[in-house]
């Protein structure tokens, strides 16, 4: 036993974390055991897809990613068996460069996005919770803003992360607050080995629609590797809409919607040592918005500024008592509206984690402090909070079926008392053979959301007397794989919750107050699925997922609550996605259809906002030359040109187009 | 329902509303809404799902998006009020827009669109129409930039603007006198629409909001106070332009709502006090006679009130209950003495009434 220890700490030296994941990690295994017929098929051309995309490939990479020392990265994965990732795959992250994480999340899952209209600010909404219970973790710092409590997913440019991951289901043990509904892993990470490398890319799209990205990364010298990446969008945004809002429905010019962001992101990684290595992120967002008005409101002139400056400093070390990580993050977040209300918030994070295993026992604890600064002319003063986080977790592996994890944690905030948040986890393996894949998992745990800032601070109205959101949490998925001369997959989950002290703002005297009103209960499932089928060289995949969410108001200390038994508002209980994608050769096209469901514009359910369709369709080709590689990527949106709106009265546009060509030079 | 609709005259869908379509269409009269009440319904101001509903006398039956049903489009308002000129309505939507529909079947007339920013209410005088406009907000949430817009209703546009003081509320025209309850300050201004210039201001307690003229003509003008000061229902003699009675309602706290019976001579208002926790609002309507104004009763006790009106021909006091804006709301009928007679749902966020009378 201590042997087959001392041999897997060996690999983790070296960085076979893959050898550890694997024996932990049923889906690593297909991955790397039995190369997915995409990879190797691919791999018999010349060049491939994969080649030439900019990223690494979240199932190639980690096997081939050896000589890195990323040791531990993956410690969610590892400590949460019961729970159900969906990794978005380079090819689609390659298709969505031009485009933001809610457009590429919604396309490849059933979670919803409530958008103020087209590129405005865009909230989650994931298994019918509300924006602020996913928990989105930029390389392990959790950047939902502490102001509000929840993240612009339009903000987030797909360009700007190598790996996008959806966490399914409750994980606040893990990730603290507003992990109530899933949580969104955003990481960038190095490909040691690889020469120096970069690309220039320029998209340009209908309304105006220009995006640059330039990048460098490659290792300098044995010990470093530097990636270095700049993008700057522009976007008129003036699109045509049929206003219905106006007699004899007049098509209009959408007015006072243009976005200009630009963005740089330095990583550095330095191996220290043979067992250590220190990563240092930064990532500095810019953004300048005319906020889109309602169709009522064309006279509109209001505009925002966001600006975000991000960095985190990670070292890693394996010592002869354990695996010690020691994170420091610096967050800042400025907000200015109107060129007048001004919203500024600094976050100093120090983060401790120690990993070891005994047995067939590792373990997990640290802790994590968050001093927070926060200014705003709606606050008093400069507001400071602190929020200390204690943490655990314990996975046995000691079963060749069965895994089973314990995870905690505990915050501390002055003011209030936090929810312990434990979790259980459980997976099981029905079937492991070369062909088949059968896991059953399994995930009880109580999970939290402490008061934002705003929530206690904000004038007139906030309240410091609020108490956190507490929820009950039951996750249970069912994963099948398949893999031979065709690949098949499908994923089936399921989950039950009950949020408590559901904070709402409702009218008060003259201004709006947050008060832990209600109890949310919901319930629902979701599927994904995929089809690969290759003849001759050409592949033919097939993508599906559906969500089912209810999400339904059951007690309020409010008496005249109209919500009460209704659905939450813009909260759909259906939401899908379709997608048939070809590849042959250099060439891939991709027709999909999105399905949004009714939502509800109010809590008494009266008012509503029809479903939708979009129909998208893409297409792109690679071209080498010598060991350079040239991409064209175009794609038509809304093909089928329908006037939709997410939002009420949120005009979006109609048919549009975007071309994208991206030269990639290798040394 | 689509037999209906084919008819081709908007008059008909305008009963399908009201009346469950059968086989023999009711006949068509020459203008539906002349019996009844309509309910402005502002809507969330987020959502500007303000809507129009009408309750018909005659038939105890309400229809709600009334404007929606006819134009085929939504109100898409900040419904903030409606009125009633030479055969038109004018639809004040707070976004920025006056819709003008026709009196007689509701149907769309036109809007004006431009120039205006916050309107607030509307009156009819002569040729001209007066819209009160908070005017853009600043930087503080303050509206320093208020107006009072002529219309030119011959070609439905702004013709003149003149400045008054900060957030007017009610308009009134008296005498071949505009008046303007001016909320953000203490005075009631008042314009010759001759030369379309102020001319005098009077002088009145903080936050005026609402006015009614009693049977005497004198002003009657309820306003909120502002920061420690009270509010106050105060009588107004507009010959000599200045307060003649003053009672105090800090005890109250009115929230600004004033009606007035048809024969003028009893005034209804609201108190307005939140819930401890500030989830909901207890509301009180109180009634007092033009001669003892001192005097108020409680007749109406509920929660989250929002609207008042009075039935100038019956005795009767409408309230509205918003149900704090998360849904819809309701409407609920009460006699004299404050017992409750009727109760319907309505459109999001009721607040005001205007009775329709042959």
């Amino acid at each position: 036993m201590l042997f087959r220890r001392l041999v897997i700490l060996f690999f983790i030296f070296l960085g076979f974390q893959s050898y550890a994941e694997d024996r932990i990690t049923g889906k690593s295994v297909s991955a790397s055991n039995n190369p997915s017929l995409r990879d190797s098929q691919l791999i018999e051309e010349d060049f491939s897809i994969e080649d030439i995309l900019s990223v690494e490939d979240d199932l190639v990479s980690d096997t081939i990613q050896m000589k890195g020392l990323t040791i531990h990265g993956e410690y969610f994965e590892r400590f949460s068996p019961g729970s159900s990732i969906n990794n978005i795959d380079s090819i689609d992250k390659q298709a969505f460069q031009a485009y933001n994480l809610n457009d590429i999340i919604s396309f490849k899952n059933p979670i919803y996005f409530k958008s103020y209209g087209n590129g405005m600010l865009s909230s989650i909404s994931f298994r019918g919770t509300g924006a602020s219970h996913t928990a989105v973790l930029w390389n392990g710092i959790n950047v939902n803003q502490p102001t509000i409590g929840q993240s612009d997913f339009s903000l987030f440019p797909v360009l700007a992360f190598s790996k996008v991951r959806v966490v399914y289901g409750s994980s606040s043990s893990k990730f603290g607050s507003d992990a109530i509904g899933g949580g969104i892993l955003l990481e960038s990470s190095a490909e040691w080995d690889k020469s120096l490398s970069g690309s220039i890319g320029q998209y340009m799209g209908s309304f105006n629609n220009f995006l640059t990205i330039l990048n460098v990364k490659g290792q300098a010298g044995k010990k470093v590797y530097l990636n270095s990446k700049f993008y700057r969008h522009q976007n008129n945004n003036n699109f045509e809409f049929k206003n219905i809002t106006k007699a004899g429905q007049p098509v209009e010019k959408q007015q006072n919607a243009s976005i200009f962001q630009y963005g740089i992101l330095q990583d550095v990684y330095i191996n220290t040592s043979t067992r250590s290595q220190l990563a240092i992120k930064g990532w500095f967002n810019f953004s300048d918005r005319e906020i889109q008005p309602t169709m009522v409101n064309e006279d509109a002139t209001d505009t925002q500024k966001d600006k975000s400056l991000r960095l985190v400093a990670d070292y890693g070390i394996q010592s002869g008592i354990g695996y010690f990580e020691l994170k420091g993050s610096y967050l800042w977040d400025f907000m200015l509206y109107n060129n007048a209300s001004e919203i500024v918030t600094s976050q100093y994070i120090s983060q401790l984690n120690y990993e070891n295993s005994i047995n067939d026992w590792e373990f997990r604890f640290g802790s994590n402090f968050n001093h927070i600064v926060a200014e705003s002319n709606n606050y008093d003063e400069q507001t400071r909070e602190n929020r200390t986080d204690l943490y655990g977790g314990l996975v046995n592996n000691s079963f060749s079926r069965w895994q089973f994890s314990l995870n905690i944690r505990q915050t501390f905030v002055k003011g209030y008392d936090a929810p312990l948040s434990p979790s259980a986890g459980l997976r099981y393996s029905l079937i492991n053979n070369s062909r088949s894949l059968l896991f059953l998992k399994g995930q009880a745990a109580i999970n939290y959301r402490v008061p934002t800032l705003n929530d206690r601070y904000w004038v007139p109205g906030g309240r410091i007397d609020l108490k956190p959101e507490k929820s009950k949490n039951l996750d249970a998925s069912m994963i099948y794989e398949y893999n031979s001369h065709i690949q098949f997959d499908v994923e089936f989950s399921t989950y039950y919750y009950n949020v408590d002290n559901w904070i709402l703002w409702i009218p008060g005297p003259s201004y709006w107050i947050p008060e832990n009103v209600r109890k949310v209960e919901a319930y629902g499932f979701d599927i994904s699925s995929s089809l690969e089928v290759p003849i001759g060289s050409y592949l033919s995949q097939l993508n599906m997922n559906y969500g089912y969410s209810r999400s339904i108001v059951r007690e309020s200390s409010n008496e005249d609550d109209v919500g009460i038994d209704n659905q939450l508002p813009y909260t759909p209980v259906h939401v899908g996605g379709l997608e048939y994608r070809g590849l042959i050769k250099n060439w891939y096209g991709s027709l999909s259809v999105n399905y949004t469901g009714l939502r509800y514009v109010t809590a008494d359910n009266e008012s509503d906002l029809p479903s939708y369709y979009l129909l998208n369709f893409r297409a792109g080709k690679n071209i080498k030359i010598k060991r350079q590689f040239l991409s064209i990527d175009f794609r038509i949106n809304n093909l089928l040109n329908t006037a939709y709106q997410n939002m009420k009265f949120r005009a979006m546009p109609g048919r549009n187009y975007m071309i994208g060509i991206n030269f990639l030079f290798n040394k | 329902m689509r037999k209906c609709f084919f008819n081709g005259l908007l008059i008909v869908s305008v009963i399908v509303l009201f009346v469950q379509c059968s086989d023999d269409p009711e006949p068509i009269e020459e203008s539906f809404f002349k019996n009844g009440v309509f309910i402005v319904n502002e809507g969330n101001f987020t959502d500007s799902d303000g809507s129009l509903s009408y309750y018909d006398f005659d038939s105890s039956r309400v229809g709600n998006k009334v404007f929606e049903t006819i134009n085929n489009r939504p109100l898409a308002a900040i419904f903030q009020s409606m009125a009633f000129y030479k055969q038109n309505g004018y639809i004040i939507d707070s976004n920025g827009r006056i819709e003008i529909v026709s009196e007689k079947d509701m149907t769309s007339m036109g809007t004006i669109g431009t120039g205006l920013a916050l309107p607030r209410y509307f009156t009819g005088h002569s040729n001209y129409g007066y819209v009160s406009d908070w005017g853009p907000y600043n930087n503080n949430w303050e509206n320093p930039d208020s107006k009072i817009h002529i219309i030119d209703l011959d070609n439905m546009q702004i013709m003149e603007s003149l400045n008054t003081p900060s957030r007017p509320e009610d308009i009134l025209v008296f005498n071949n006198l505009i008046y303007v309850a001016n909320s953000a300050s203490n005075l009631i201004t008042v314009y010759d629409p001759e030369v379309n210039e102020l001319i005098d201001s009077i002088e009145v307690n903080n936050g005026p909001i609402q006015f009614v003229l009693d049977k005497n003509e004198d002003l009657w003008v309820i306003s909120t106070g502002a920061y420690i000061s009270g509010g106050a229902l105060q009588k107004v003699d507009l010959v000599n332009a200045e307060v003649i009675k003053n009672v105090d309602l800090s005890g109250i706290s009115p929230n600004g709502r004033l009606a007035i019976n048809g024969t003028g001579d009893l005034l209804f208002f609201m108190g307005e006090i939140w819930s401890l926790d500030y989830t909901y609002t207890n509301n009180k309507v109180f009634k007092a006679t033009i001669n003892l104004p001192g005097q108020y009763t409680e007749i109406i006790s509920e929660r989250n009130l929002y609207g008042l009106g009075v039935d100038p021909l019956k005795d009767e006091v409408y309230v509205a209950d918003a149900v704090a804006f998360q849904g819809n709301g309701k409407v609920y009928t009460f006699n004299f003495s404050g017992e409750k007679i009727n109760e319907y749902s309505v459109g999001r966020g009721p607040r005001d009434f205007v009775f329709m009378n042959e």
